[in-house]
């Protein structure tokens, strides 16, 4: 039973999973009728004159208008539609090409390089369906969600300067249009893979499977398209149809051993191809989610004409290559596979040789039998593509910085004088050239001086020129637009149109990463409204079903796009920012320095020292020196003994000077206060823990400063008599500070104590808060210098620890301490390690010379200092 | 300090520190004019010692990062189309237009687009208020004939991906009526690169190959192309002239029989704007020991192209090639005794150095300091000269890099050492193609004021300034003092007693009178200068007069500034024999304003074309404050003012431009050859290459001389 019964269980699987899996592709027929999603692939080959081959992939899908909001899609990619409904985008078109598409050899005038040859880089316009004022709203939007969509620069269309509103030359002519290029985008197979995830099939299956990254890339040229309309019902509540067309145009060379080729005889012999060689790859089978799968070959009106010729002279077979049904194989070339049909152009009155286009359904095709169409020249075959009546070319004229002029030069083509027939009859035949140019506003172009010359003899602007819009650049705003309608005669061999502009001036950070690459000016549009690129084949019925076929029958102008221009403009120099940090720096540090020097000063003690030498005699060196100071300041040189006005005038700017440094230095502290106080140095915090007497002191300047070294004098001589030493120190400290800072305000109480609870809590100790203990006595300290505070209570657990102490210690650090008090009064607390290292005390220190403080490696500025403090106490 | 101690008994204002120091230099100016230029002259001196090595500053340019890939294939291509030409030159007499011909077809088989530039060769006209603008379109002349028809060959390869906004130029001058083989070889080196170059894939740039018609001069080819280029006229009579002219249609008619897709067409064909340009010869006789490769980069008035361009060919010729690279010297310099001698005297002064600090090292070798002071010099001259050495000097016009590139072999051309010479000239300019390709930007980063003392050495624009800049410092302070002097010593005169009190009674009253007194000798310096613009205006009339010899023309010229001198010194009232009557000691008020004019003149040039201010100053600053009225010196008769005589004389001598001309010339051809019209033919080509220096020597350095010789001649 078992065994039976999973064969049946995977039988009825297998069953409902199809049943189910054509029932989610077809659910919309059964749904709504003939109102479908669809999807179409399709391929076609066409062999270029310069032995390159055209490939060109054109998938569409489209999603017909639904009443029901926020419905779901099978087919339709839900981003685009998505897009489409917020952004109310009527038309867009976005591309990505790189390469330029080569008009001359490759062709101008059929449909495929009208509406598919692009400029370099990234091409994006749209028609939305909104009001005036909020359709530049709308584009900015756009242009963010297409660039997160397709992983471009997509985004820096948004800034005004880049787009512009062509009024009515572009050809899809309307108001509500918004044009932007990006001409130095680089275009690779990130923005590839986005595009390709929009297919229902990826490039898993079908046509698309012949997408080989490497062998797109090796092309000379390629442009990823993506036109999608919005077939807008314009009733509320339904969600408009859309249209969405995705093209790939890639030119390739198909024989990679070209070198080899080049050289032998039958150079001129097209090389054959197939899709494995060029591709890597075949096709096996459809997408099993598109309606048709078809691949064309196509061969054109001058390649056709062309072999008609050579059977003439051949064969006197002509007939045969042009009208039988199975010349798949003529005597010039042979397929690989048969064709499934043969298209015949409908031979109009211009051309007497119509275009052939075979076609080959995929859907015959399998993984076991994959389609790989191949094609062999079996003759040397040389001929001409269709060009557009004019060949339109662009370039700058002038060098240097300042100015330049853009020429626009249109030379005709050969081939055009059949198409001129159009209007023949008329007298005035006249040729319409529609030109629309966007210019960057730092290309400050002037309008007037628009000059047009016709067969090299200059014409008069209004001759020419039927119709003229032009809106000129805003610096930093927007771009400058020209929009013209050029009416030449029929005859016309060349054209050209020049304009002159000045290179204009970019604040620094306007200049892009590479600036002295020089910027780009976008490609102008050329296009010959009075032609149009149309194919119309005889079978039309059969013709409906294929998108590509449908849209070269449409009628649209021929259009072509001319080269990106390169403007070197002036750069400034990058560096020079560097330079003016340099010198601000340098400025900085020499002001700050001698600001520094002028605090640091002690200006009484130099007083002090002057006057000292002058009591001295001066030797004759000194006095030389200062001749010289004297000579170089401008001065006089006045000798040491000066007379008494003039010091009383340096008295007098002394004083001023102090008065000033005072003030400074009052400010400073003030600023300092509450920060200070909670830092105290590692070093001080251990003086505080080894040494029970050591308090801590915070150099101030210098009359105060000896004030409290008197107290601490007074303090520390009874300090290590009291018994009851908690109680008795801090009261005693605390009567002299309050004798001392009676007059003190009461403010920074609360400042004070929270610095206190910080130190505390790093000095780890968890002694009870004398803050709340008595805070009648804190409130008249608390204002008062904080760090004297800070010293007075740091004081407070040390007899605990220093008990243990021996008293001869204590004694010997008591006469340390005030070495050190006496070298922090002279701001000298740095070397308090040395005099601590060689034991000097202070009745040491009384009896040292200039030459012991030498020895102990005192520089000459604060050893002159000590001696003098010394003698002025002594 | 006499006098400053004199006045310290007055209570003085205090004075700035700046303004004493300046006041110290004036009053020993003596002393410091000394200094200054003998340092000025030593720093000169020193440049070699102080040249820099280069280096390549463009990270983007990476040369020699690639392995070549100009195969022997290549070079066999190349070598098909030397065969050709040399043939086509044997079989028949008028080959003009059948080698063009040729050139075109090997083109257009390799898949380029090609086209035929005709140009008629535009004479050289001087433009007395053109010298620093830019190039225009030219002016048509009709009565053309045929004959004077060049015709350059462009061939153009897209580059297969890129964009098409910038180009890269090859250039090789060929003369299809009497082309040497180097020519040929040359075409062949570039044919091999070219057709290497339409296969490759990593093109980005657009390569243009001119082949300039050398029949009419290398850089009148180039610059038509040139203008065509950048500045075309639309309306134009040049092709209905041209129809007239069967040889140039017949041109036209070339077999479009090759490989579809080639593009031939009769327009002109551009790319788009252009990142750098080579101009590439072979010499055709071989006299070095190796195969060197001459750099020429010096464009009309001292441009010099991007130092990183010269880098990159340096660093492929010589690490890559194997190639010597030489740039220009002054062969006459290079036995010089004294300069070896000074040489050693640096070497030994570096070695003293070395012995003192290890780590100091700035000597070089004598022979090498030699070799770089001959370059340097070299440098200096063609730079001073602002006459481009070669078709590159065309490019410069439009701020376009290009260097001229001539590669001499080491022996006669023939099979074997053919083949190699375009295998490694082929790859060096594959080379330098490729690295020029590489660019994202233009070149920026590196040098574009610098003097070379060799391929791999260069002082930069801040080193080679210091030298002018001591040279010209003592000019304002002489200045200085010679006019306190003169106020000075007047006052003395006009008191007509030497003591001290007369002196402060003559000051009160003369103060007004003698602050303007400057002013007359002001007019007289503005008159000399207006001269000297009326003496560099004269050419333009005279070149008017139709079948004058340069021996005759040159002799107008003379009449003619001496006619215009004597006029203006009449009609502007007679300026010296004012300044006789006025004042004794006026000329030193003369010299001083002299020095000032010819400070300011330097400074200006300096910034225009710095080789010829510097050479101007290294000759004009002592003979301006040498300058002193001959008759004191004699009536002085001491040794030192005997010297000054003899200083003066020499100097006055030199300092005459014509003579300063024939002296160079005599120097380096011999006196033998010196002929009167050469001056004018050098001053033609002056002007012809709208050359600053021109403008220079006539409205600077020429008032200079006549000023400071009517110094000298002055009656005190």
């Amino acid at each position: 039973m078992a065994l039976l019964r999973r064969p049946l269980l995977l039988l009825l699987l297998i069953l409902t999973h199809q049943f189910l899996h054509s029932w989610i592709v077809f659910g919309s027929v059964n749904e709504e009728g003939q109102k479908q999603e669809e999807f179409f692939e399709e391929l076609l080959l066409k062999p270029l004159p310069d032995r390159k081959l055209l490939t060109h992939f054109h998938f569409q899908s489209s999603a017909p208008p639904s009443s029901s909001n926020g419905r779901h899609h099978h087919l339709f990619p839900k981003a685009i539609s998505q897009l489409v409904q917020k952004f109310r985008v009527k038309e867009m078109e976005l591309s990505f090409t790189q390469g330029r598409w080569n008009y001359e050899s490759w062709g101008g005038f059929d449909s495929i390089p009208s509406s598919n040859a692009k400029p370099p880089g990234v091409e994006l316009w749209a028609v939305f369906d909104v009001p005036q004022h909020l359709i530049d709203a709308m584009w900015k939007n756009l242009t963010h969600t297409l660039s997160g969509l397709f992983c471009a620069s997509i985004n820096f269309l948004e800034s005004s300067t880049a787009y512009s509103a062509p009024e009515w030359s572009f050809p899809p002519a309307s108001g509500n249009l918004r044009y932007g290029t990006l001409p130095r985008e680089a275009v690779c197979t990130e923005n590839l893979t986005p595009w390709l995830k929009l297919l229902p099939c990826r490039d898993k299956a079908g046509i698309s499977m012949l997408l080989d990254r490497p062998s797109i890339y090796r092309g000379f040229y390629h442009s990823q398209r993506l036109h999608l309309t919005s077939t807008g019902s314009g009733s509320e509540g339904l969600d408009p149809g859309i249209i969405l067309e995705q093209t790939l145009t890639v030119v390739l060379l198909p024989n990679s051993q070209r070198a080899s080729l080049a050289r032998a005889s039958e150079k001129h012999v097209q090389p054959s191809w197939s899709l494995s060689s060029i591709f890597g790859k075949e096709v096996s089978g459809k997408c099993v989610l598109a309606e048709t799968s078809n691949v064309y070959l196509l061969l054109d009106r001058g390649l056709v004409a062309e072999l008609k010729q050579l059977h003439k002279e051949n064969e006197k077979s002509a007939e045969k290559v042009s009208t039988s049904e199975n010349n798949w194989t003529n005597p010039s070339f042979e397929l690989s596979a048969k064709p499934d049909r043969i298209f015949i152009e409908e031979s109009s009155l211009l051309s007497k040789n119509p275009s052939i286009l075979y076609k080959f359904e995929v859907e015959k095709y399998s993984e076991s039998e994959p389609f790989d169409l191949g094609l062999t020249w079996k003759i040397p075959v040389v001929w001409l593509c269709q060009q557009a009546p004019l060949h339109a070319s662009r370039f700058l004229m002038g060098s240097g910085n300042e100015r330049g002029a853009i020429a626009i030069s249109l030379k005709s083509t050969q081939s055009s004088e059949g198409f001129v027939g159009a209007n023949f009859d008329d007298e005035r035949c006249e040729l319409q050239v529609d030109v629309f140019q966007v210019v960057p506003w730092y290309v400050k172009v002037y309008f007037h001086s628009l000059q047009v010359f016709v067969d090299q003899q200059p014409k008069a602007v209004s001759d020419i020129i039927e119709k003229i819009h032009v809106s000129p650049s805003k610096d930093k705003v927007s771009p400058g637009v020209m929009e013209l309608v050029l009416k030449l005669p029929c005859s016309v061999t060349s054209a050209a149109l020049t304009i002159e502009f000045d290179k204009g001036f970019l604040h620094i950070d306007e200049y892009p990463p590479d600036a002295n690459q020089g910027f780009d000016i976008p490609s102008a549009i050329v296009s010959f409204p009075n032609f149009h690129a149309s194919m119309v084949f005889l079978e039309n019925d059969s013709l409906n079903q294929s998108p590509l076929l449908s849209k070269f029958q449409e009628k649209s102008p021929v259009m072509s796009y001319t080269e990106v221009l390169l403007v070197p403009l002036t750069t400034p120099d990058f560096s020079m920012p560097y330079n003016v940090i340099t010198i601000t720096c340098t400025v900085f540090a020499l002001y700050f320095g001698s600001l520094l020097n002028a605090l640091r000063r002690r200006v009484a003690e130099e007083e002090r020292f002057l006057k000292d030498k002058a009591a001295k005699k001066t030797g004759r060196l000194p006095l030389l020196l200062s001749k010289l100071s004297g000579k170089l300041r401008g001065r006089q040189s006045e000798p040491p003994h000066s007379t008494p006005g003039s010091s009383s005038l340096v008295n007098s700017k002394l004083v001023f000077k102090v008065i000033l440094i005072a003030g400074l230095a009052r400010v400073e502290m003030y600023a300092d206060q509450v920060e200070g106080a909670g830092k105290r140095s590692v070093k001080e915090r251990l003086n505080v823990n080894s040494f029970d007497n050591s308090i801590p002191r915070r150099q101030v300047t210098g009359k105060r400063q000896r004030q409290d070294e008197k107290w601490e004098h007074d303090l520390y001589q009874d300090v290590p008599q009291v018994s009851n030493r908690k109680v008795d120190a801090r009261d005693l400290r605390l009567k002299l500070q309050k004798k001392s800072l009676q007059q003190v305000s009461q403010s920074g109480r609360g400042a004070l104590s929270g610095v206190r609870d910080l130190r505390d809590k790093l000095s780890g100790t968890m002694n009870p808060q004398p803050v709340n203990a008595d805070p009648p006595k804190l409130k008249s300290n608390a204002a008062k210098p904080a760090r004297r505070s800070v010293a007075v209570e740091t004081s407070e657990p040390e007899p605990k620890k220093a008990a243990t102490m021996t008293e001869r210690k204590k004694a010997q650090q008591k006469a340390d301490a005030s070495v050190e008090g006496f070298l922090q009064s002279l701001g000298l607390e740095k070397y308090v390690i040395t005099f601590q290292v060689e034991e000097v005390d202070m009745t040491a220190l009384v009896h040292m010379t200039d030459d012991d403080l030498k020895a102990l490696g005192i520089p000459m500025g604060p050893r002159k200092k000590i001696i003098l403090a010394l003698e002025s106490r002594g | 300090m006499a006098e400053t101690r004199e006045k310290s008994h007055k209570p003085k204002p205090r004075v700035r520190p700046i303004v004493r120091l300046g006041i110290f230099l004036v009053s020993h100016s003596f002393l410091v004019s000394v200094v200054c230029c003998t340092s000025g002259v030593l720093a000169l001196f020193l440049l070699p010692v102080l040249a820099k090595n280069t280096y390549i500053s463009e990270n983007a340019l990476m040369p020699g990062s690639a392995s070549p890939m100009l195969s022997n294939q290549h070079v066999l291509d190349g070598n098909r189309l030397v065969k050709d030409l040399t043939n086509s030159n044997l079989k028949s007499s008028e080959t003009g237009i059948e080698s063009h011909k040729i050139i075109a077809q090997y083109m257009l088989d390799l898949g380029a687009e090609v086209s035929f530039h005709k140009f008629h060769p535009q004479m050289n006209q001087f433009h007395p208020l053109h010298f620093f603008s830019s190039p225009d379109s030219g002016k048509i002349q009709e009565n053309y004939s045929c004959s004077s028809y060049g015709i350059n060959t462009v061939g153009v390869i897209r580059a297969p991906r890129g964009d098409g906004k910038e180009a890269i130029v090859l250039v090789t001058p060929y003369n299809a009526l009497k082309s040497g083989f180097g020519e040929a070889l040359s075409l062949g080196i570039a044919y091999s690169v070219f057709s290497l170059l339409t296969q490759v894939t990593w093109l980005a740039k657009d390569i243009i190959w001119l082949v300039a018609d050398s029949q009419f001069g290398e850089y009148a080819a180039v610059s038509a192309w040139l203008r065509e280029y950048q500045t075309p006229k639309f309306s134009s009579l040049s092709t209905l002239n041209s129809e007239m002219c069967p040889d140039i249609n017949n041109l036209f008619e070339i077999k479009v029989h090759s490989v579809a897709g080639s593009k031939f067409s009769n327009s002109f064909r551009r790319a788009g704007t252009m990142a750098a340009a080579l101009v590439l010869k072979v010499r055709d006789q071989g006299e070095q020991f190796e195969d060197t490769i001459s750099i020429y980069a010096e464009a009309s008035n001292g441009q010099m192209p991007n130092l990183d361009l010269i880098n990159v060919v340096n660093y492929l010729a010589v690490h890559r090639q194997g190639l010597r690279v030489n740039v220009e010297k002054l062969r006459s310099l290079l036995n010089s005794s004294w300069l070896k001698s000074l040489g050693e005297i640096f070497e030994s002064l570096a070695k003293v150095a070395k012995t003192l600090n290890p780590k100091c090292k700035f000597g070089i070798p004598a022979t090498e300091y030699v070799e770089g002071t001959a370059t340097l010099a070299s440098s200096l001259y063609y730079q001073a000269l602002g006459v481009p050495t070669g078709p590159h000097g065309a490019f410069r016009d439009y701020q376009v890099d290009a260097i001229t590139l001539e590669i001499s072999p080491k022996f006669s051309l023939d099979k074997v050492w053919r083949n190699d010479i375009l295998l490694r000239g082929g790859r060096l300019i594959e080379g330098v193609i490729r690295s020029v390709n590489n660019l994202l930007e233009k070149f920026h980063q590196s040098f574009f004021l610098y003097l070379l003392t060799s391929p791999s050495k260069f002082v930069s624009v801040g080193v080679y300034m210091i030298a002018f800049a001591l040279l010209i410092a003592p000019l304002p302070m002489v200045a200085a003092s010679l006019y306190v002097d003169a106020n000075s010593s007047s006052n003395f005169l006009k008191g007509d007693s030497s003591t001290p009190s007369a002196v402060t009674d003559a000051a009160e009253h003369g103060i007004t009178i003698r602050s303007w007194k400057w002013l007359n000798s002001a007019k007289l310096v503005f008159i000399v200068h207006l001269w000297g613009a009326i003496v560099s205006l004269l050419p333009y009339f005279i070149c008017q007069i139709p079948d004058c010899s340069p021996t005759t023309s040159f002799v107008i010229w003379v009449l003619l500034s001496i006619l215009s001198l004597l006029i203006l010194n009449s009609v502007l009232a007679s300026p010296l024999a004012c300044v006789k009557a006025s004042q004794e000691k006026e000329w030193a008020l003369v010299k001083s304003v002299t020095i000032s004019s010819v400070f300011i003149g330097l400074g200006l040039m300096s910034v225009i074309n710095f080789a010829t201010a510097e050479i101007g100053a290294l000759v004009m600053v002592p003979m301006c404050l040498l300058a002193q009225p001959l008759k004191l010196d004699v009536r002085a008769g001491t040794l030192r003012s005997c010297c000054r005589i003899i200083c003066n004389l020499v100097l006055g001598h030199i300092a005459f431009p014509p003579a300063a001309f024939f002296l160079l010339k005599g120097m380096l051809d011999g006196f033998g050859s010196a002929n009167v019209g050469d001056f004018w033919m050098w001053v033609e080509s002056l002007w012809a290459w709208n050359s600053a220096t021109y403008l220079f020597i006539g409205m600077v350095q020429l008032p200079c001389w006549v000023l400071c010789v009517s110094i000298l001649f002055h009656s005190c």
